[in-house]
């Protein structure tokens, strides 16, 4: 399934960019794209998603054309 | 939509039937207490905790050693332990935790735990904290972060100057000051293992996960409430005692209470930046600002929480909402002893706009222009480009705020009414303007989710996840969706703050809710007019469409109601969600920076200076807010009340003292807040400027309508007295001193 992920924050640094458009197995979570991108686990207990705009939890499973949206909400103000 | 309108969370609030979170109790309840350093810098050699685990009564006691996720938090950066292991940085810093049957046993079980220290040098400065030999606060330095934005070149910018100013500029650490204190209940419930959480927040589903990164927990297993919430400004943004709550009540596997009395909720929680500001403007002699240029030293004490961003929405706002060609602005904050600092309401610009405002009327003297009219021959407007080079695109009202301070009868009158204080008792006006950003900015997901719901006698519940700190949002909510569903708005139930009931709709900061909430909800209602028209469509005969609240096919109507019933009947709900992310600036900076919606304020006011006792009252402030679209004029009202005196506050009142790291007013018999007795009559006149990107064309104003009452007060006092203060609070005694010492050398 082909799945467009786009990181924020410190994710962009851990991976060297903001957008990536990925060929992934079937059936992936947002947890398991997270963490097969190279995003260390201990990272994943203060990250939120968002695919298609909608906030999910990170074992939500995607699926093919989704939109994908990661990081951690660090913002205030 | 746009009527003064009776908050919906008046009658609770008023008459005392509202329970705040602080006020909850569950049967076999211990009482929780945290046991803070001795010190403000010191290093930990040895905690002992036999003696108090041995007290009868105490239930348990904690150390860094019970704490088995990440033993630290922090919202944008993780560096303040939950329990401090091998090091306090600061007098709030917690080095345990007891839970025990009453609050006096859990006090004398603090007295019990043996904590040996090797006290260090404190780094009570900023400036101090940047020198190259100053001791370190964190292994990595004393350096959080440190910012330079601008346009063009300010050296070409001072050269074409006919007019420069220059001046150093102090403000003083701030206290948040909520009535209710840092305060709530965890319990566990065994059957389930989920821990459920309340504490009065700004963002529960922030909290969750921080409190899930400490603990190590499923975020599953952590139910958070942070609402209702006895008033906030943003000290309740960051966590303050649930992780500590979710350690006990899992320890004991019982109830815990802890609600922190005020010293040590002043001691241990987030403060407002102290600043140190070097401003330089530079104009020409027929008022055009020619150049902007800055340095700031921000004390953001002990840990980072916001820093870094509140110093960069410092510079942001640093050279006001006027356009200037050339602009130079530079920040650092620092780590140091003193207590420590993040969100609070104004977020930095509250500091920067002192400095800048200030150094305008300077200006504005020399040319010898009304200061007013020196603003608006700079404000800025929509297309131009901001001091930091970004372009603003969004609704600006800058120039119509200053036009209605130009024409009020408080500025007109100015002139006369001084001259009429002759005697010991001398009479002032002053005006200040601001530029407040709003939303997180770009590169921060600003996202609101909610979900509406159709009851089946009815009526609508809108499932949000923002919290009301006071500033009246569910009200502004329930307009909102009442005005698209077309009902009463008593009709609409908002629902807050609860991880387990509500979408995750963002944090209630950064003047957010409204714009973001707000257009999240407006969504999803239309969303759930949609679905009450395909409903009606699939289960009535006829074309349906909605129409002034309810569904209607030639001439027959269906209520609401009538579909919900239908609805149940086949075991289905009507509902519909709603989605909105904040709109983003054009080019992106660093996280965060820079922003693209803009709230703008000038506040005018007048003071009187009693030269004989150097009190100084302020008698009137004007506010004049452009807001976008207001929703509920008399819920801006009220802000703008409310930021009135916490502006006032600001100038003349509160600071929060400390020596060496050590606090010397944690009480509210020493830190003075203002009361009723010293209010200004407060005149609102709103501006509404559309705002084409929220479907009522509203913004937000909760920050922007305390920022600019500081520097107008204090240009005020200028007015009355010929007396220029750059550092506050200014207190009688500074106000005295200074008018002798100008006196005497007159």
């Amino acid at each position: 399934m082909k799945v467009q992920l786009t990181v924020y924050g410190e994710f962009r640094r851990l991976l060297g960019g903001k957008r990536f458009e990925l060929d992934l197995d079937n059936g992936l979570t947002v947890q398991q794209l997270i963490l097969g991108q190279g995003i260390p686990e201990e990272h994943l207990s203060y990250t939120m998603a968002i695919v298609n705009e909608r906030k999910v939890g990170l074992e939500e499973p995607l699926k093919d054309g989704d939109n994908v949206e990661v990081f951690q909400p660090v913002g205030g103000g | 939509m746009g009527k003064p309108v009776l908050r919906v969370d008046a009658r609770g609030k008023v008459t005392g039937e509202l329970k705040y979170l602080s006020d909850l109790s569950f049967p076999d309840m211990l009482w929780g207490r945290v046991l803070r350093a001795a010190y403000p810098h010191a290093l930990i050699k040895r905690i002992d905790t036999s003696k108090a685990k041995a007290l009868p009564g105490v239930a348990c006691v904690l150390t860094h050693k019970d704490v088995h996720g990440l033993n630290r938090f922090g919202i944008a950066v993780p560096d303040m332990p939950v329990l401090c292991e091998d090091k306090v940085r600061y007098l709030g810093d917690a080095v345990a935790l007891v839970a025990a049957e009453t609050k006096e046993v859990a006090a004398r079980a603090l007295e019990q735990i043996e904590v040996d220290y090797e006290p260090l040098p404190v780094v009570d400065d900023p400036e101090k904290a940047f020198e190259p030999d100053a001791p370190k606060v964190h292994e990595k330095g004393n350096v959080l972060w440190e910012n330079t934005l601008g346009k063009g070149d300010v050296k070409v910018g001072f050269a074409e100057s006919d007019f420069i100013v220059e001046q150093k500029f102090s403000t003083q650490m701030f206290e948040h000051a909520f009535l209710e204190t840092e305060g709530g209940v965890a319990k566990y419930d065994a059957d389930t293992g989920i821990v459920h959480i309340w504490v009065g927040s700004q963002y529960a589903y922030r909290d969750q996960l921080q409190i899930a990164r400490a603990t190590g927990w499923d975020r599953d297993k952590i139910h958070v409430v942070g609402s209702p919430v006895g008033g906030a400004f943003g000290g309740k943004d960051e966590i303050t005692i649930q992780i500590y709550l979710a350690l006990l009540t899992y320890a004991t596997r019982r109830p815990v209470k802890m609600v922190l009395n005020r010293t040590e909720s002043i001691i241990s929680g987030t403060k407002r930046h102290p600043m140190k500001m070097d401003f330089k403007v530079g104009c020409k002699k027929d008022g055009t600002l020619q150049a902007v240029e800055t340095n700031i030293f921000s004390d953001t004490g002990a840990y980072a929480s916001l820093g870094g961003p509140v110093l960069n929405l410092a510079l942001e706002g640093a050279s006001g909402p006027y356009f200037v060609p050339h602009a130079h602005l530079v920040g650092h904050a620092m780590y140091t002893n003193n207590g420590f600092s993040g969100a609070f309401r104004g977020f930095g610009t509250t500091q920067s706009c002192v400095g800048i405002e200030i150094c305008l009327d300077m200006l504005a003297e020399k040319i010898g222009l009304d200061p007013i009219d020196f603003r608006l021959k700079n404000a800025i407007h929509r297309g131009q480009q901001t001091a930091i080079d970004n372009k603003l695109f969004t609704s600006c009202g800058m120039e119509e705020t200053l036009q209605i301070a130009k024409q009020s009868d408080l500025w007109k009158q100015r002139e006369a009414r001084k001259a009429a204080h002759t005697g010991p008792v001398k009479y002032g006006v002053g005006v200040a303007s601001e530029i407040q950003a709003l939303g997180l900015g770009i590169g921060i997901p600003d996202y609101a989710h909610t979900r509406v719901e159709l009851t089946e006698e009815g009526k609508y519940i809108v499932r949000q996840g923002s919290i009301e700190i006071g500033q009246g949002n569910l009200t502004a909510f329930a307009q909102m969706a009442a005005e698209i569903l077309g009902c009463p708005i008593e009709h609409v139930t908002i629902t807050h703050g609860d991880t387990d009931d509500a979408a995750d709709s963002g944090t209630s900061t950064a003047s957010r809710t409204i714009y973001a909430v707000g257009n999240s909800i407006s969504r999803a209602s239309k969303n759930l007019v949609k679905a009450m028209e395909i409903f009606a469509g699939e289960q009535f005969p006829g074309e349906w469409r909605f129409e002034r609240g309810a569904l209607v096919s030639g001439p027959e109507r269906l209520e609401p109601a009538d579909l919900a019933r239908k609805a149940a009947t086949l075991g289905r709900k009507i509902e519909a969600e709603g989605f909105f992310k904040h709109i983003e600036a054009e080019k992106e900076y660093t996280d965060g920076l820079p922003h693209c919606l803009y709230a703008f304020c000038t506040q005018v006011a007048s003071v009187k200076v009693d030269t004989e006792t150097g009190i100084i009252r302020v008698e009137e402030i004007l506010t004049i807010p452009d807001c976008g679209r207001a929703i509920n004029p008399q819920g801006i009202e009220g802000q703008a009340e409310g930021g009135a005196a916490q502006g006032m506050s600001y100038v003349l009142f509160e600071e929060v003292k400390l020596h060496q790291g050590r606090f010397l007013n944690p009480r509210f018999a020493t830190y003075i807040l203002p009361t009723t007795m010293d209010m200004p009559r407060v005149n609102t006149r709103i501006v509404e400027s559309w705002e084409d990107t929220h479907e009522f064309g509203a913004k937000g104003i909760a920050e922007t309508v305390m920022v600019p009452v500081a520097p107008a007060i204090v240009n005020a006092i200028y007015h009355a007295t010929g007396v220029r203060f750059f550092e506050l609070p200014i207190t009688p005694e500074k106000m005295l001193r200074a008018w002798r010492e100008k006196h005497n050398a007159e």
